[in-house]
């Protein structure tokens, strides 16, 4: 029979760590660690694609290569290299959730990039005739012209790749980074044979914040929008 | 580390060169078991997903997003420590006692927790994704064809199976394919459930000898080349769209979805 | 243009790879001249300790904070270093590279002595000793040798894992992350035993509110000396926390908190069969 006053009993530890002495933990740090990837995820990735559009040749050549380099490969390995590998070869020394934020806000990029750059390439052509031919230079045309219509288009599948990434912040369990999983573990561990009610709690809170999120693009964005 | 020297022959060689070997076998193990479930599932859900009755669209669409909608390393987790445990003991018994059949080449053991837990959870994780994307497919159809499929009298599970199925695999197998090759890379978290696959093995050749960059090196240059190895052998085998109409559905129906497939795809986890 | 599917081309993955090697190669680690210097100049010292293996580092139920005898041993350390003590919480499999990584200065949890991790690693004199056994469901053989063919659940990054691919070829490991997720497993009847040291073992069934139907077995499979691990090349700072080991003896707080943590009365009480700063 579950029982659920393992969830009860460590709710505070689970829903906000050790926040209380300054230090955020549980789905604070969750919530946390996903708005400051996702803003660093959102910039850096809209300037990808803005370079790619500007560019040929080679440069979008690499652009590409080094998206696909980064998503070809699972993000546990892009965290352990940035969080083990990075220090001991450049002598960079981050805290550790930053090192988590950094890792999944470059997986993410990549994402971002290809979303970003699939709104700008579905404008219609001529747009971009008509900007050069009423004098704009082309940086120009994609910043005050395609890029203001491609990003409310492409939105729900940034909504998308935001879930995504909530999610990803999970994997910093792997290096002991006390977000909501993190902490679900720690309380796993030390209470011993409560894993079906920790992992449904863990669950369902994840689920509550992604559905709703993917619930609010559903509602707002009609048909358009697939469910991301 | 200390004193850039690099040292592959310590991973590629003797002990360690063996346990990667047997964790990248393992990686494809899990892969193709996964995919073959995930596939499956699919279907099913995708069967309930457009059926005549509302109960079945409801549990279809509770499920998509139930999945889609938590990390799958939570899912694992939940799987492995949890839901396995519910399980009859007998049941239990018989799959961790000895089958010296079910030993594959390196030592390698399918009939056990683990490897079950991680199939069935990466089955079940892209299923729900593959599911969309096959739905997306459908609708890039021209809608007559279900209902003059059903008015020839074929049932809904007929109709899905040999008119609607077939096109929405041709005109969604892009976004599907990168879902597959998502399943491979999200198989190295299965190591958490103590599945030996290749990031077990890179992290067990780490604490082996320490050669944490050198494992890492060849981990990632290994999931790279299968990813580019399955990729191709899935567009080469795979399905195409027929006729030049069915291509512009196919890209007019991707286009819009192309990069929430990309990315709801690769970043899931 | 879509992005297609395959990742990668093949210009891609060699070109990534190439980058992957020259970035490693042209660049040489930031190895610390005296990690004691900068340990002093920066005011704290890092430790990498457990947060789910009592009674070595656990995270306290009421308060949240990190507790256990590495943790004691820590805080003593920090303070007679005179230096803000900064703990990392991590486990087994994580410890070395966090130290490798340059991430601590030093760790100070449960690490046995071993000659492959020497290799790599400095360590202290022992401030420990335990023994790897064997945790069993009650109802299972007392003999070790009926578990040379079994499935036996051992923590990544353990000597458990080595010994028992020495000892019993046979055997089936594998490895979880921590020790109380090696226990469900057990619990589940995926492993048919696990193996840890025995401080450890004791201390996860102190925890466990179906202990009754586990038991540990009588033998031990190997003697484990427990040294705090530094970065090799650090004489000076090794010197410093040996002398302070030393020390913690000679003033009776090594005692105390030995049996604060293990001494009668206390869930995991065994005598103490060591004396720190003596061979034996």
């Amino acid at each position: 029979m579950p029982d659920f006053s393992v969830i009860t009993q460590n709710l505070p530890y689970l829903l906000w760590g050790r926040a209380l002495e300054g230090q955020p933990g549980g789905l604070l740090l969750t919530l946390i660690m996903s708005l400051e990837a996702g803003v660093l995820a959102l910039v850096v990735g809209v300037l990808l694609a803005l370079a790619a559009w500007l560019s040929g040749g080679w440069t979008r050549r690499i652009l590409f290569a080094w998206a696909d380099f980064i998503r070809g490969i699972p993000l546990i390995f892009v965290i352990f290299w940035l969080y083990f590998l990075l220090p001991s070869l450049f002598g960079v020394n981050l805290p550790d959730t930053i090192t988590v934020v950094l890792a999944i806000a470059w997986f993410t990029s990549a994402a971002v990039m290809y979303s970003t750059l699939a709104g700008l390439e579905a404008l219609p052509k001529g747009q971009v005739e008509a900007g050069l031919s009423a004098g704009f230079s082309r940086t120009k045309v994609l910043v005050n012209i395609l890029l203001p219509q491609a990003l409310p288009n492409v939105l729900p599948s940034l909504v998308g790749v935001f879930i995504s990434l909530i999610k990803d912040t999970s994997l910093a369990f792997i290096v002991n980074v006390p977000e909501l999983t993190t902490v679900a573990g720690q309380v796993n561990n030390r209470t011993q044979i409560y894993p079906t009610e920790i992992f449904l709690f863990t669950g369902a809170v994840y689920f509550l914040l992604c559905g709703a999120l993917s619930l609010t693009v559903h509602l707002a964005g009609g048909r358009r929008a697939r469910p991301a | 580390m200390t004193g850039v020297s690099f040292d592959f022959a310590g991973v590629l060689t003797g002990q360690p060169g063996q346990w990667l070997l047997s964790g990248f076998l393992m990686t494809i193990y899990v892969t193709v078991v996964g995919a073959l479930l995930a596939t499956l599932l699919a279907v099913l859900l995708l069967g309930l997903r457009i059926a005549p009755l509302a109960p079945a669209r409801g549990l279809a669409i509770a499920l998509v997003e139930l999945f889609r909608n938590t990390p799958i390393l939570v899912q694992f987790l939940f799987w492995y420590f949890a839901a396995y445990n519910l399980l009859p003991r007998s049941f239990r018994d018989y799959i961790t006692a000895e089958h010296p059949w079910a030993v594959l080449p390196v030592g390698n053991v399918l009939l056990a927790p683990e490897f079950i837990a991680a199939a069935w959870g990466l089955g079940v994780f892209t299923a729900a994704f593959l599911a969309e994307e096959l739905r997306a497919g459908l609708n890039a159809m021209p809608r007559g064809q279900k209902e003059a499929a059903l008015s020839q009298g074929f049932g809904h599970w007929e109709t899905l199976r040999f008119v609607l199925l077939p096109q929405a695999l041709a005109n969604s197998w892009q976004p599907l394919v990168t879902q597959y090759l998502n399943l491979m890379k999200l198989s190295s978290l299965a190591s958490a459930i103590s599945l030996a696959e290749l990031t077990y093995q890179v992290r067990q050749v780490e604490s082996y000898n320490a050669h944490a960059f050198e494992a890492f090196a060849v981990g990632t240059v290994l999931y790279l080349l299968l990813g580019l190895v399955l990729g191709q052998l899935l567009i080469v085998f795979g399905p195409k769209p027929v006729g030049a109409r069915a291509r512009r559905r196919a890209v007019k129906a991707n286009r819009s979805a192309t990069a929430a497939a990309i990315v709801g795809a690769s970043g899931d986890a | 243009m879509f992005p297609s599917p395959v990742p990668l081309t093949r210009r891609h993955l060699l070109s990534a790879a190439a980058g992957l090697f020259a970035l490693a190669a042209g660049l040489a680690p930031a190895a610390a001249a005296d990690q004691l210097a900068d340990i002093k100049a920066a005011g704290t010292l890092r430790v990498a300790t457990f947060d789910s293996n009592p009674p070595f580092g656990s995270i306290d139920p009421s308060t949240y904070n990190l507790v256990g005898y590495d943790v004691d041993f820590a805080k003593a350390i920090a303070q007679a270093l005179g230096v803000k003590l900064q703990l990392v919480s991590t486990n087994p499999a994580n410890r070395i590279p966090l130290l490798q990584s340059g991430k601590v200065e030093l760790i100070v949890a449960d690490l046995t002595i071993t000659p492959e991790r020497a290799q790599v690693l400095d360590f202290s004199i022992p401030y420990f000793e335990t023994g790897l056994e064997l945790l069993v469901p009650a109802s299972s053989s007392d003999a070790l040798s009926s578990f040379a063919t079994a499935r036996i659940g051992a923590v990544k990054g353990t000597t458990g894992e080595q010994a028992l691919k020495a000892r019993f070829p046979g055997s089936r490991v594998l490895s979880y992350d921590d020790i109380p997720t090696a226990l469900a497993a057990l619990r589940n009847g995926s492993v048919d035993a696990i193996a840890q040291d025995s401080t450890i073992l004791a201390g996860l069934l102190a925890e466990a509110p179906d202990r009754a139907k586990f038991k540990i077995l009588p033998d031990r499979l190997s003697r484990e000396i427990i040294g705090i691990g530094l970065a090799k090349g650090q004489p000076a700072l090794l010197a410093k926390v040996n002398e302070i080991l030393v020390g913690l003896e000679k003033d009776g707080q090594a005692k105390a908190i030995y049996d604060k943590w293990f001494g009668p009365g206390t869930k995991f009480a065994s005598p103490r069969s060591f004396t720190i700063g003596v061979t034996n």
